[in-house]
């Protein structure tokens, strides 16, 4: 591929063009971020044979409604970084199936009813091994169980959806795991239908209290390194959200490098044996 | 547009000879109190307008007089004016106003036929238009006036009306002898449906102008006396005996016991010729044809199945073609098998998706798999026929060239996954197998959905979640659209749980990237209401911001079936449902106006009063369809300020939202009427006058 011409990217274009992306989904970056920004939507401005990012910047102030939505989603799956594998922190995971998970069994706060929500599942492999624990534990056999995992990037979502990865996602899957939840497809690996058929995806926008209304009551929310995209604002909005959300009792697991400190006190924290974790009281 | 006074309208008239549009003008606008002294002459200024050389200046006051408030006296005017035989145009109308008045037209037609007036034909004739009963005791002694003219008017007259004592008049008369006026008798007592006895009828059958009157009259007896007749009848040399013949025996067969009825299609069956019927199918009018058709399905004869199979082409006569062929049994099974494969295609799948009708004998093997075969027919029309009908006779057998069927093009697979659909019904283990057995994959795989949706079993609900989150987004939308048949399966039902278990994946489908999905999800909400959770009504809200109008319009009218229904979340949805009111964008706020106008809360009139002022004609009407049912005085203020509004179809809306206030509307209904101008809304005007006084529209 021949490389475009270099786009610079004037702090005053930046500015401009992170108000607009946060205004449109709440994802803010910091005037550290110009680098990553110029980066990730220079092709755009090639695209669209725009002159530069100033150019860039007023077709997406006057562009009609349609065009300029469907810009502002092109933004956003270039901006936001999606990077994961299954099985991903598996100390968490662990404190999940040991603690959480049978705590809910025997508790049973929402009858014989189950439902977890990856909040930022990106490309799904979240989503599926909550799905994959969820019946390697055997606790929710006779249950009505549901994973919900939602995110704001629709590219993300139909990969998501055909449910078929490389070997980089499984960089942390044991091997038993992935002969028994996976199928080979063309040298690739597919989620098999009985996972599948447990998790629904939808394109929802974490800033957009109305459109979380979508996702009902859940028993546990995963949402790991998705704050990291909020300033804290949004943060706040988000967090509160994901409380509504939550079950009496409820869990919400954050990344490693994430808490909810500076940001709400309505949670709780629990010391599990594997890790900590916020409950709603 | 502005009312005048009478005086002025009058002036405008007698002064503008050469322009007809100024004298309609004058004759729709003027404006006079009701207890002015000027009434009687503006009556009669109405009456000579309808004397006007223009048929447009007579119209409008035929329409004005309709309306006029005082009817008793202008009844009396209307019928003096009907002894001047100068102006035929000023008659006829004045006639089409009186019609109008109906019952209260009466009194004075039959005062003015006491005494005895040169033009008593007219009156006559003006009471049989009226065709109501009180008008029938003045009839019976005008049968003997001097005037035959008359005699004959009496006579059609009290056909119009009907009713015993006209019968038994026209009855009475048949014994004199008089030629046309046993003639306007017979029918009359035709028209009325009369019945007069085989023995009174046979001698009226000898006489050539009679006949066919009488015959008609014989189709009626319920009697099998004038079955040879009928039979000669048939086969007639003058075409309107054999026409009159036909109607006859079918009518005749309608009303027979089963042994009449077996004797009629016995004599039938051995008529040396149908070609006499197979002639009045072609060329009769449309009554005739239909009786014809109804006859030759009765011959039983196989010669009879291909003009019936080639009359289903006629959209007229289908259904009489349809049912006559159904009628010939067996050997009409076995005709229209012979038949099919020379037909042209949409004949061939008029003819496949009628064998169902042949009862059992069409769920013989043989009858089965020509309809599988038809399944490969070339004409998808034809195969979508033949999958429509083993989807009504099919047996297990039919499942697979069913399934192998969703492999053609879109119109063939849709009928056969309509026709999986019905045979789940019956068979459903055997449907569920195979479709688990053969996976949803490939471009099937909607269809496939659509077939376990028809079937409706709550049981796959939970199955049809998990389709939600296929790769697919026409498969997630089957699954949506099933889900939303399973749901209405069980509103019919009212058994089950309905979507209950699925109602949070259902809404969590409203955050679909695919709009389609998210307008299909939203539709199922609609399908099953009740047995949603209470955040139902959150989810819709949001769906009905969304960006995609589809959405917003699914989610607003889902939001409108939960608040109809009798569901946890209806408080919630209602509220939404007022806030997209507000919100003024058409595709929502019609539903919402439309469902909150029959939910009847009186914290919604000011609502759908504001919504009156909105820019959105179609907002604008949805209000005022939704204040019909509310008769406090401010929705009627309100309504009765848009029937001024610039818009004529919102002017029209209003109109016959205040035909539902009742009486107390009517003047002001009728002082519109004075102004109006364009025409559908003074027919809305007219209508909804009527519909506030509680009468039946005048025809």
């Amino acid at each position: 591929m021949i490389p475009g011409p270099e786009r610079p990217l004037s702090r005053d274009t930046f500015r401009l063009l992170r108000d607009l992306i946060y205004e449109h989904c709440g994802i803010y970056f910091a005037d550290d971020n110009t680098y990553l920004v110029q980066r990730r939507l220079a092709s755009r401005v090639d695209a669209l044979s725009l002159a530069d990012f100033m150019d860039y910047y007023r077709f997406l102030r006057l562009a009609g409604p349609e065009q300029r939505r469907a810009e502002l989603d092109e933004i956003v799956d270039r901006v936001t970084t999606n990077e994961t594998y299954f099985f991903r922190e598996s100390y968490q995971l662990d404190a999940f199936t040991q603690e959480i998970l049978p705590d809910i069994r025997t508790r049973q706060p929402r009858g014989r009813r189950l439902s977890v929500w990856s909040a930022g599942c990106s490309t799904g492999e979240e989503a599926y091994t909550i799905a994959i624990l969820l019946q390697e534990t055997g606790l929710f056999a006779d249950w009505d169980v549901r994973v919900f995992g939602s995110d704001i990037s629709r590219r993300v979502l139909s990969v998501a959806r055909k449910a078929i990865y490389t070997r980089n996602s499984f960089r942390a899957t044991d091997q038993r795991l992935l002969r028994r939840y996976f199928r080979e497809v063309e040298g690739k690996h597919q989620v098999r239908d009985e996972v599948r058929q447990l998790v629904s995806f939808g394109q929802i926008n974490l800033v957009d209290e109305p459109m979380a209304m979508l996702v009902g009551e859940v028993d546990v929310i995963f949402c790991r390194n998705v704050l990291i995209y909020f300033d804290t604002a949004s943060r706040k909005k988000v967090v509160d959200t994901l409380y509504k959300k939550l079950v009496k009792g409820g869990h919400l697991l954050l990344g490693h490098s994430e808490s909810l400190i500076h940001l709400t006190t309505a949670f709780e924290l629990v010391h599990l044996k594997n890790d900590m974790v916020y409950r709603k009281p | 547009v502005t009312t005048v006074r009478f005086v002025d309208a009058r002036s405008a008239f007698l002064g503008a000879t050469g322009d007809e549009e100024v004298r309609r003008g004058a004759v729709a606008r003027f404006e006079l109190e009701p207890s002015s002294e000027l009434q009687s002459e503006a009556l009669q200024f109405l009456i000579d307008a309808m004397g006007d050389e223009s048929w447009r200046v007579r119209k409008e006051a035929v329409a004005r007089a309709s309306h006029w408030p005082d009817r008793t006296a202008a009844a009396a005017a209307l019928t003096h004016a009907l002894g001047e035989p100068d102006n035929v145009g000023r008659r006829n109308a004045a006639i089409e106003a009186l019609v109008s008045y109906g019952t209260e037209a009466v009194p004075p037609i039959v005062a003015a036929l006491d005494g005895r007036p040169e033009h008593r034909k007219v009156l006559v004739d003006t009471l049989g238009l009226i065709a109501d009963t009180s008008g029938v005791a003045a009839l019976p002694p005008l049968l003997d006036d001097g005037d035959p003219n008359v005699r004959v008017a009496a006579a059609e007259a009290l056909g119009l009306i009907g009713g015993g004592a006209a019968q038994a008049a026209l009855k009475a008369v048949l014994k004199r002898g008089e030629l046309l006026l046993t003639l306007a008798a017979l029918d009359g007592l035709n028209k009325m449906g009369g019945r007069v006895s085989s023995a009174e009828l046979m001698p009226l059958l000898e006489t050539a102008t009679l006949r066919a009157a009488a015959l008609e009259a014989l189709g009626r007896t319920g009697e099998v006396a004038g079955l040879p007749e009928l039979m000669r009848a048939l086969v007639a040399p003058a075409r309107n005996v054999r026409e009159a013949a036909v109607v006859a025996t079918a009518e005749l067969h309608a009303r027979l016991d089963e042994a009449g009825q077996k004797r009629l299609e016995g004599e039938l069956q051995a008529l040396s010729a149908i070609q006499p019927l197979v002639q009045a199918l072609l060329e009769g009018t449309l009554g005739v044809q239909r009786a014809a058709a109804r006859v030759l399905g009765l011959t039983r004869r196989g010669e009879a199945v291909r003009p019936l199979t080639l009359a289903i082409a006629d959209p007229e006569l289908r259904d009489a073609a349809l049912l006559a062929l159904v009628s010939i049994g067996p050997v009409g099974l076995e005709s229209l098998v012979a038949l099919a494969p020379d037909l042209e295609g949409r004949l061939r799948a008029d003819v496949y998706a009628l064998l169902p009708r042949f009862g059992p004998a069409a769920s013989d093997a043989r009858i089965i798999g020509l309809l599988g075969e038809a399944l490969e027919d070339d004409d998808p029309e034809a195969a979508s026929g033949a999958a429509q009908a083993l989807g009504e006779v099919g047996t297990r057998e039919a499942l697979a060239p069913l399934l192998r069927a969703l492999e053609r093009d879109d119109q063939v697979a849709a009928a056969a996954a309509d026709a999986l659909g019905r045979l789940g019904a019956r068979h459903y283990d055997e449907v569920r197998i195979l479709i688990s057995s053969r996976g949803l994959a490939g471009p099937e795989a909607p269809h496939l959905i659509r077939v376990i949706g028809l079937c409706g079993r709550e049981a796959d609900a939970a199955f049809l979640r998990g389709t939600l989150g296929a790769e697919s987004s026409t498969v997630r939308r089957a699954a949506a659209d099933a889900l939303a048949q399973v749901g209405a399966a069980a509103v019919r039902t009212g058994e089950g749980r309905g979507l209950a278990d699925v109602g949070d994946a259902l809404l969590f489908a409203l955050a679909d990237e695919a709009p389609e999905v998210r307008a299909a999800a939203a539709r199922a909400v609609a399908a099953d209401p009740a047995h949603l959770g209470a955040n139902a009504a959150d989810g819709l809200e949001r769906a009905a911001h969304d960006v995609e109008m589809a959405v917003r319009s699914a989610a607003a009218r889902a939001l409108a079936a939960v608040t109809l229904a009798e569901g946890p979340a209806r408080v919630r949805a209602a509220e939404v449902l007022r806030h997209l009111v507000d919100a003024h964008e058409a595709v929502a706020a019609v539903p919402a106006l439309e469902a909150l106008g029959r939910l009847g809360e009186a914290i919604d009139e000011p609502r759908l009063i504001a919504a009156l002022e909105a820019s959105d004609a179609e907002i604008v009407k949805a209000a005022a369809r939704g204040l019909g049912g509310r008769t406090s005085p401010n929705a009627r203020d309100a309504l009765e300020r848009a029937l001024a509004d610039r818009r004529w179809d919102v002017r029209r809306a209003a109109a016959l939202a205040l035909g539902e206030h009742g009486p107390s509307v009517h003047p002001l209904l009728y002082a519109r009427r004075t102004v109006e101008q364009d025409p559908l809304v003074l027919d809305s005007l007219d209508e909804a006058m009527t519909l506030a006084l509680g009468r039946a529209r005048p025809r």
